[in-house]
Protein backbone atom coordinates (compact mmCIF):
# COMPACT_ATOMS: atom_id res chain seq x y z
CA UNK A 1 0.00 0.00 0.00
CA UNK A 2 2.66 2.14 1.03
CA UNK A 3 4.61 1.32 -1.98
CA UNK A 4 2.12 2.11 -4.05
CA UNK A 5 0.99 5.47 -2.98
CA UNK A 6 4.88 6.11 -3.24
CA UNK A 7 4.85 5.34 -6.46
CA UNK A 8 1.70 7.66 -7.08
CA UNK A 9 3.42 10.37 -5.81
CA UNK A 10 6.08 9.94 -7.77
CA UNK A 11 3.87 9.75 -10.84
CA UNK A 12 2.14 12.86 -10.01
CA UNK A 13 5.52 14.89 -9.09
CA UNK A 14 6.89 13.96 -12.83
CA UNK A 15 3.92 14.63 -14.35
CA UNK A 16 3.63 18.41 -13.18
CA UNK A 17 7.66 18.69 -13.74
CA UNK A 18 7.33 17.70 -17.35
CA UNK A 19 4.15 19.77 -18.08
CA UNK A 20 6.16 22.43 -16.92
CA UNK A 21 9.20 21.64 -19.31
CA UNK A 22 6.42 21.35 -22.25
CA UNK A 23 4.55 23.33 -21.19
CA UNK A 24 4.60 25.36 -24.58
CA UNK A 25 3.89 22.28 -27.04
CA UNK A 26 0.71 21.41 -24.79
CA UNK A 27 -0.85 24.87 -24.81
CA UNK A 28 -0.63 25.28 -28.27
CA UNK A 29 -2.58 21.62 -28.42
CA UNK A 30 -5.23 23.74 -26.28
CA UNK A 31 -5.59 26.85 -28.20
CA UNK A 32 -6.51 24.91 -31.59
CA UNK A 33 -8.85 22.79 -29.30
CA UNK A 34 -10.50 25.89 -27.47
CA UNK A 35 -10.29 28.08 -31.12
CA UNK A 36 -12.05 24.80 -32.76
CA UNK A 37 -14.76 24.71 -29.84
CA UNK A 38 -15.46 28.72 -29.76
CA UNK A 39 -15.68 28.34 -33.92
CA UNK A 40 -17.77 25.23 -33.58
CA UNK A 41 -20.24 26.77 -30.42
CA UNK A 42 -20.97 30.51 -32.39
CA UNK A 43 -21.23 28.74 -35.63
CA UNK A 44 -23.68 26.20 -34.88
CA UNK A 45 -25.53 28.99 -33.17
CA UNK A 46 -25.25 31.14 -36.00
CA UNK A 47 -26.92 28.19 -38.35
CA UNK A 48 -29.06 26.87 -35.91
CA UNK A 49 -30.84 30.71 -35.71
CA UNK A 50 -30.37 31.95 -39.52
CA UNK A 51 -31.25 28.30 -41.04
CA UNK A 52 -33.46 26.77 -38.85
CA UNK A 53 -35.12 28.99 -36.45
CA UNK A 54 -35.71 32.33 -38.47
CA UNK A 55 -38.71 32.79 -40.75
CA UNK A 56 -36.31 34.21 -42.91
CA UNK A 57 -36.18 30.68 -45.11
CA UNK A 58 -39.23 29.43 -45.94
CA UNK A 59 -39.04 25.64 -44.99
CA UNK A 60 -42.26 23.23 -44.55
CA UNK A 61 -41.84 21.53 -41.05
CA UNK A 62 -41.13 18.54 -42.13
CA UNK A 63 -37.91 19.90 -44.22
CA UNK A 64 -36.74 22.17 -41.14
CA UNK A 65 -36.81 19.58 -38.93
CA UNK A 66 -35.03 17.35 -40.75
CA UNK A 67 -32.30 20.22 -41.45
CA UNK A 68 -32.36 20.47 -38.29
CA UNK A 69 -31.31 16.93 -37.26
CA UNK A 70 -28.54 16.74 -39.96
CA UNK A 71 -27.01 19.84 -38.72
CA UNK A 72 -27.03 18.72 -35.53
CA UNK A 73 -25.64 15.45 -36.13
CA UNK A 74 -22.77 17.60 -38.15
CA UNK A 75 -21.96 19.61 -35.41
CA UNK A 76 -21.99 16.60 -33.11
CA UNK A 77 -19.88 14.95 -35.32
CA UNK A 78 -17.69 17.65 -35.52
CA UNK A 79 -17.26 18.00 -32.06
CA UNK A 80 -16.31 14.32 -31.25
CA UNK A 81 -13.21 15.02 -33.76
CA UNK A 82 -12.74 18.01 -31.54
CA UNK A 83 -12.38 16.10 -28.33
CA UNK A 84 -10.80 13.45 -30.28
CA UNK A 85 -7.75 16.11 -31.01
CA UNK A 86 -7.44 16.69 -27.34
CA UNK A 87 -6.36 13.57 -27.25
CA UNK A 88 -3.47 13.94 -29.06
CA UNK A 89 -1.50 15.05 -25.91
CA UNK A 90 -1.31 11.22 -25.78
CA UNK A 91 0.68 11.80 -28.46
CA UNK A 92 2.95 14.12 -27.62
CA UNK A 93 3.95 12.57 -24.23
CA UNK A 94 4.85 9.86 -25.97
CA UNK A 95 7.42 11.50 -28.28
CA UNK A 96 8.39 12.87 -24.56
CA UNK A 97 8.41 10.06 -22.55
CA UNK A 98 8.22 6.45 -24.76
CA UNK A 99 9.97 7.47 -28.18
CA UNK A 100 13.46 7.85 -26.61
CA UNK A 101 13.60 11.06 -28.17
CA UNK A 102 13.01 13.12 -25.04
CA UNK A 103 11.32 16.25 -26.96
CA UNK A 104 7.88 17.08 -28.96
CA UNK A 105 6.50 19.89 -31.36
CA UNK A 106 3.13 21.10 -31.69
CA UNK A 107 2.88 20.04 -35.19
CA UNK A 108 3.50 16.25 -33.88
CA UNK A 109 0.13 17.04 -32.31
CA UNK A 110 -1.83 17.25 -36.53
CA UNK A 111 0.30 13.91 -37.47
CA UNK A 112 -1.26 12.07 -34.36
CA UNK A 113 -4.56 13.28 -34.92
CA UNK A 114 -4.45 12.27 -38.33
CA UNK A 115 -2.97 8.58 -37.47
CA UNK A 116 -5.30 8.00 -34.42
CA UNK A 117 -8.31 10.12 -34.74
CA UNK A 118 -10.54 7.32 -35.20
CA UNK A 119 -9.35 5.00 -32.25
CA UNK A 120 -9.30 8.36 -30.34
CA UNK A 121 -13.26 9.09 -31.29
CA UNK A 122 -13.96 5.40 -29.92
CA UNK A 123 -11.70 4.88 -27.33
CA UNK A 124 -13.14 8.28 -25.59
CA UNK A 125 -16.68 7.52 -26.48
CA UNK A 126 -17.52 6.21 -22.63
CA UNK A 127 -15.96 9.04 -21.02
CA UNK A 128 -17.53 11.87 -24.05
CA UNK A 129 -20.88 10.15 -23.78
CA UNK A 130 -21.33 9.82 -19.68
CA UNK A 131 -20.34 13.74 -19.60
CA UNK A 132 -22.47 14.67 -22.49
CA UNK A 133 -25.27 12.47 -20.94
CA UNK A 134 -24.83 13.82 -17.79
CA UNK A 135 -24.65 17.67 -18.67
CA UNK A 136 -26.97 17.39 -20.88
CA UNK A 137 -29.68 16.05 -18.21
CA UNK A 138 -28.75 18.29 -15.58
CA UNK A 139 -29.37 21.56 -17.61
CA UNK A 140 -32.45 20.23 -19.18
CA UNK A 141 -33.57 19.67 -15.10
CA UNK A 142 -32.12 23.12 -14.09
CA UNK A 143 -34.18 25.00 -17.08
CA UNK A 144 -37.28 23.13 -16.21
CA UNK A 145 -36.69 24.44 -12.62
CA UNK A 146 -36.44 27.79 -13.05
CA UNK A 147 -39.41 27.67 -14.80
CA UNK A 148 -41.87 25.55 -12.53
CA UNK A 149 -42.95 26.08 -9.05
CA UNK A 150 -41.91 23.31 -7.21
CA UNK A 151 -38.61 23.05 -5.89
CA UNK A 152 -37.07 19.42 -5.45
CA UNK A 153 -33.94 20.06 -6.94
CA UNK A 154 -31.98 17.63 -3.97
CA UNK A 155 -32.55 14.80 -5.94
CA UNK A 156 -30.01 15.86 -8.52
CA UNK A 157 -27.25 15.75 -6.26
CA UNK A 158 -27.12 12.12 -5.33
CA UNK A 159 -27.61 11.21 -9.56
CA UNK A 160 -24.59 14.23 -9.60
CA UNK A 161 -22.21 12.04 -7.03
CA UNK A 162 -22.95 8.44 -8.70
CA UNK A 163 -21.95 10.46 -11.93
CA UNK A 164 -18.88 11.67 -10.68
CA UNK A 165 -18.27 8.10 -9.11
CA UNK A 166 -18.86 6.01 -12.35
CA UNK A 167 -16.50 8.90 -14.26
CA UNK A 168 -13.64 8.07 -11.56
CA UNK A 169 -14.08 4.10 -11.94
CA UNK A 170 -14.29 5.09 -15.97
CA UNK A 171 -11.06 6.74 -15.44
CA UNK A 172 -9.12 4.16 -13.05
CA UNK A 173 -10.00 0.96 -15.33
CA UNK A 174 -9.87 2.55 -18.51
CA UNK A 175 -6.82 5.28 -19.08
CA UNK A 176 -4.00 3.16 -19.79
CA UNK A 177 -6.06 2.17 -23.02
CA UNK A 178 -4.82 5.66 -24.44
CA UNK A 179 -0.86 5.08 -24.18
CA UNK A 180 -1.30 1.53 -24.94
CA UNK A 181 -2.68 2.54 -28.63
CA UNK A 182 -0.43 4.68 -29.71
CA UNK A 183 2.19 1.80 -29.18
CA UNK A 184 0.25 -1.32 -29.92
CA UNK A 185 -2.20 0.36 -32.69
CA UNK A 186 -4.46 -2.39 -32.39
CA UNK A 187 -8.04 -1.28 -30.25
CA UNK A 188 -8.18 -5.29 -29.05
CA UNK A 189 -4.39 -5.43 -27.69
CA UNK A 190 -4.31 -1.90 -26.07
CA UNK A 191 -7.39 -3.01 -23.56
CA UNK A 192 -5.87 -6.80 -23.22
CA UNK A 193 -2.23 -4.35 -22.16
CA UNK A 194 -5.45 -2.55 -19.95
CA UNK A 195 -6.55 -5.15 -18.25
CA UNK A 196 -2.82 -6.24 -17.63
CA UNK A 197 -1.73 -2.75 -16.11
CA UNK A 198 -5.04 -3.18 -14.10
CA UNK A 199 -4.27 -6.81 -12.44
CA UNK A 200 -0.63 -5.89 -12.02
CA UNK A 201 -1.64 -2.11 -10.81
CA UNK A 202 -4.52 -1.69 -9.42
CA UNK A 203 -3.40 0.29 -6.09
CA UNK A 204 -1.07 2.53 -7.85
CA UNK A 205 -3.89 3.24 -10.37
CA UNK A 206 -6.16 4.26 -7.85
CA UNK A 207 -4.28 6.54 -5.95
CA UNK A 208 -2.67 8.33 -8.79
CA UNK A 209 -5.76 8.65 -11.18
CA UNK A 210 -7.80 9.31 -7.82
CA UNK A 211 -5.33 12.10 -6.74
CA UNK A 212 -5.30 13.20 -10.18
CA UNK A 213 -8.83 13.30 -10.53
CA UNK A 214 -9.65 15.26 -6.82
CA UNK A 215 -7.51 17.84 -8.23
CA UNK A 216 -8.92 18.41 -11.59
CA UNK A 217 -12.23 16.87 -11.59
CA UNK A 218 -13.02 17.89 -7.95
CA UNK A 219 -13.41 21.33 -8.23
CA UNK A 220 -15.83 20.96 -11.07
CA UNK A 221 -17.90 18.55 -9.14
CA UNK A 222 -18.46 20.91 -6.78
CA UNK A 223 -19.24 23.72 -9.01
CA UNK A 224 -21.88 21.21 -10.37
CA UNK A 225 -23.36 20.87 -6.64
CA UNK A 226 -23.15 24.52 -6.12
CA UNK A 227 -25.09 25.36 -9.45
CA UNK A 228 -27.57 22.39 -8.60
CA UNK A 229 -28.58 24.11 -5.31
CA UNK A 230 -27.57 27.84 -6.12
CA UNK A 231 -30.08 28.14 -9.92
CA UNK A 232 -32.63 30.53 -9.38
CA UNK A 233 -33.14 31.96 -12.57
CA UNK A 234 -31.70 32.56 -15.86
CA UNK A 235 -28.26 34.91 -14.57
CA UNK A 236 -27.35 32.39 -11.95
CA UNK A 237 -27.99 29.47 -14.44
CA UNK A 238 -25.52 31.39 -17.15
CA UNK A 239 -23.51 32.48 -14.35
CA UNK A 240 -22.82 29.32 -12.75
CA UNK A 241 -22.58 27.58 -16.75
CA UNK A 242 -19.76 30.15 -17.24
CA UNK A 243 -17.63 29.08 -14.05
CA UNK A 244 -18.16 25.57 -15.15
CA UNK A 245 -17.21 26.15 -18.82
CA UNK A 246 -13.98 28.21 -16.95
CA UNK A 247 -13.18 25.03 -15.19
CA UNK A 248 -13.84 22.60 -17.86
CA UNK A 249 -10.82 24.28 -20.40
CA UNK A 250 -8.14 24.56 -16.91
CA UNK A 251 -8.99 21.01 -16.85
CA UNK A 252 -8.39 20.57 -20.62
CA UNK A 253 -5.55 22.72 -20.59
CA UNK A 254 -3.23 21.42 -17.47
CA UNK A 255 -5.46 18.38 -16.45
CA UNK A 256 -5.50 16.23 -19.71
CA UNK A 257 -1.82 16.62 -20.49
CA UNK A 258 -0.92 16.04 -16.68
CA UNK A 259 -3.11 13.00 -17.43
CA UNK A 260 -1.37 11.78 -20.36
CA UNK A 261 2.13 12.39 -18.60
CA UNK A 262 0.61 10.27 -15.47
CA UNK A 263 -0.73 7.06 -17.42
CA UNK A 264 2.28 7.11 -19.67
CA UNK A 265 4.54 6.87 -16.95
CA UNK A 266 2.54 4.09 -15.31
CA UNK A 267 1.95 2.19 -19.03
CA UNK A 268 6.06 2.72 -19.52
CA UNK A 269 7.21 1.41 -16.14
CA UNK A 270 4.82 -1.86 -15.96
CA UNK A 271 4.12 -3.15 -19.85
CA UNK A 272 7.06 -1.68 -21.79
CA UNK A 273 9.76 -1.99 -18.72
CA UNK A 274 8.19 -5.71 -18.93
CA UNK A 275 8.69 -5.88 -22.95
CA UNK A 276 12.19 -4.38 -22.95
CA UNK A 277 13.40 -6.70 -19.97
CA UNK A 278 11.97 -9.90 -22.02
CA UNK A 279 13.88 -8.61 -25.04
CA UNK A 280 17.29 -8.40 -22.92
CA UNK A 281 16.80 -12.08 -21.90
CA UNK A 282 16.42 -12.70 -25.17
CA UNK A 283 19.32 -11.71 -26.32
CA UNK B 1 16.57 15.48 -14.55
CA UNK B 2 14.40 13.54 -16.88
CA UNK B 3 16.90 12.49 -19.34
CA UNK B 4 19.61 11.34 -16.86
CA UNK B 5 21.45 8.17 -18.10
CA UNK B 6 20.13 5.06 -15.95
CA UNK B 7 23.42 4.17 -13.72
CA UNK B 8 24.31 0.73 -15.55
CA UNK B 9 24.85 2.25 -18.71
CA UNK B 10 28.11 1.63 -20.27
CA UNK B 11 29.83 4.55 -21.99
CA UNK B 12 32.84 3.00 -22.83
CA UNK B 13 31.71 1.37 -26.01
CA UNK B 14 34.17 1.33 -28.69
CA UNK B 15 34.29 2.12 -32.22
CA UNK B 16 36.73 1.94 -35.09
CA UNK B 17 39.56 4.56 -35.39
CA UNK B 18 38.62 5.29 -39.04
CA UNK B 19 35.96 4.81 -41.21
CA UNK B 20 36.56 5.46 -45.07
CA UNK B 21 34.19 7.58 -47.14
CA UNK B 22 33.49 6.80 -50.48
CA UNK B 23 29.98 8.37 -51.28
CA UNK B 24 30.05 11.94 -52.70
CA UNK B 25 26.42 12.13 -50.95
CA UNK B 26 28.14 12.38 -47.67
CA UNK B 27 30.53 14.78 -47.65
CA UNK B 28 27.97 17.35 -47.52
CA UNK B 29 26.74 15.99 -44.36
CA UNK B 30 30.14 15.91 -43.31
CA UNK B 31 30.88 19.40 -43.63
CA UNK B 32 28.22 21.21 -42.69
CA UNK B 33 29.41 23.17 -39.75
CA UNK B 34 26.27 22.35 -37.09
CA UNK B 35 26.23 18.89 -37.84
CA UNK B 36 29.44 18.68 -37.53
CA UNK B 37 29.13 20.32 -33.86
CA UNK B 38 27.24 17.01 -33.04
CA UNK B 39 29.63 14.80 -34.64
CA UNK B 40 32.28 15.96 -32.92
CA UNK B 41 30.30 15.51 -29.50
CA UNK B 42 29.75 12.14 -30.53
CA UNK B 43 32.91 11.31 -31.43
CA UNK B 44 33.52 11.31 -27.69
CA UNK B 45 30.77 9.63 -26.28
CA UNK B 46 27.67 8.60 -26.89
CA UNK B 47 24.34 11.38 -25.96
CA UNK B 48 20.88 11.64 -26.46
CA UNK B 49 18.86 14.01 -27.69
CA UNK B 50 18.66 16.96 -24.78
CA UNK B 51 21.99 16.06 -23.86
CA UNK B 52 23.37 17.30 -27.26
CA UNK B 53 21.05 20.33 -26.77
CA UNK B 54 22.77 21.28 -23.36
CA UNK B 55 25.96 20.70 -24.82
CA UNK B 56 25.01 22.78 -28.70
CA UNK B 57 22.22 25.42 -27.87
CA UNK B 58 20.54 24.08 -31.10
CA UNK B 59 16.67 23.32 -30.95
CA UNK B 60 15.29 19.46 -30.15
CA UNK B 61 13.64 19.47 -33.27
CA UNK B 62 17.25 20.55 -35.41
CA UNK B 63 19.08 18.32 -33.65
CA UNK B 64 16.69 15.36 -34.25
CA UNK B 65 16.98 16.37 -38.32
CA UNK B 66 20.64 16.97 -38.33
CA UNK B 67 20.59 13.00 -36.30
CA UNK B 68 18.50 11.45 -39.04
CA UNK B 69 21.12 12.47 -41.54
CA UNK B 70 23.89 11.65 -39.71
CA UNK B 71 22.52 8.10 -39.40
CA UNK B 72 20.98 7.75 -42.96
CA UNK B 73 24.69 8.80 -44.19
CA UNK B 74 26.14 6.27 -41.73
CA UNK B 75 28.40 8.76 -39.91
CA UNK B 76 26.35 8.35 -36.28
CA UNK B 77 24.14 5.49 -35.42
CA UNK B 78 21.46 4.33 -32.43
CA UNK B 79 23.65 2.86 -29.70
CA UNK B 80 20.94 2.06 -27.17
CA UNK B 81 17.54 2.72 -26.23
CA UNK B 82 17.07 2.62 -22.36
CA UNK B 83 14.97 2.96 -19.62
CA UNK B 84 15.93 5.52 -16.63
CA UNK B 85 14.12 5.92 -13.10
CA UNK B 86 11.80 8.04 -14.16
CA UNK B 87 10.47 5.81 -16.70
CA UNK B 88 11.44 8.00 -19.64
CA UNK B 89 13.13 6.02 -22.44
CA UNK B 90 16.19 7.12 -23.85
CA UNK B 91 17.56 6.72 -27.36
CA UNK B 92 21.86 7.39 -27.18
CA UNK B 93 23.52 8.16 -30.50
CA UNK B 94 27.60 7.78 -31.16
CA UNK B 95 29.82 8.14 -34.61
CA UNK B 96 30.49 5.60 -36.32
CA UNK B 97 33.89 6.22 -36.18
CA UNK B 98 36.49 8.39 -34.20
CA UNK B 99 37.57 9.88 -37.57
CA UNK B 100 36.69 10.08 -41.17
CA UNK B 101 38.45 10.22 -44.06
CA UNK B 102 37.42 11.03 -47.44
CA UNK B 103 38.31 9.11 -50.34
CA UNK B 104 36.42 9.88 -53.68
CA UNK B 105 38.25 9.87 -57.37
CA UNK B 106 36.18 12.41 -60.08
CA UNK B 107 34.87 11.05 -62.28
CA UNK B 108 34.70 7.88 -60.71
CA UNK B 109 34.43 5.35 -63.90
CA UNK B 110 37.82 6.69 -65.39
Amino acid sequence: MIMALDESITDLTVAFKVYLEYKKEYIKTFIVFLTGIIVLVFSGMLILRFVILDNYFQFDELIRSILMLIILLILCSIFFLLLSYARTTFGLTYDIMTSGELFTEFRRSITYFKRFWLYFVLLSLPYVLIIVLDQLFTIFILLELIQSTEDNRIFLVPIKIAVYLFDLMLYITLIEIFPSIIVVKKIRQCIIENMIILRQSLKRLFFSVGIYYLVFRGPMFIVEITRILMVTNETTFLFFNIIFAIFAFIYALIGLPILSLISTRIYNTTILKTKAEESESRG
Amino acid sequence: MFYEKPEDVDESLDIPPKKVITDPSVVPVLFHKKKQKILNLLLEKEFNIMELKQETNLNPGTIKRYLDDLVSKDLAFLTRKVQNEYGFFLKYYRATAKSFIIHIKWPSEV
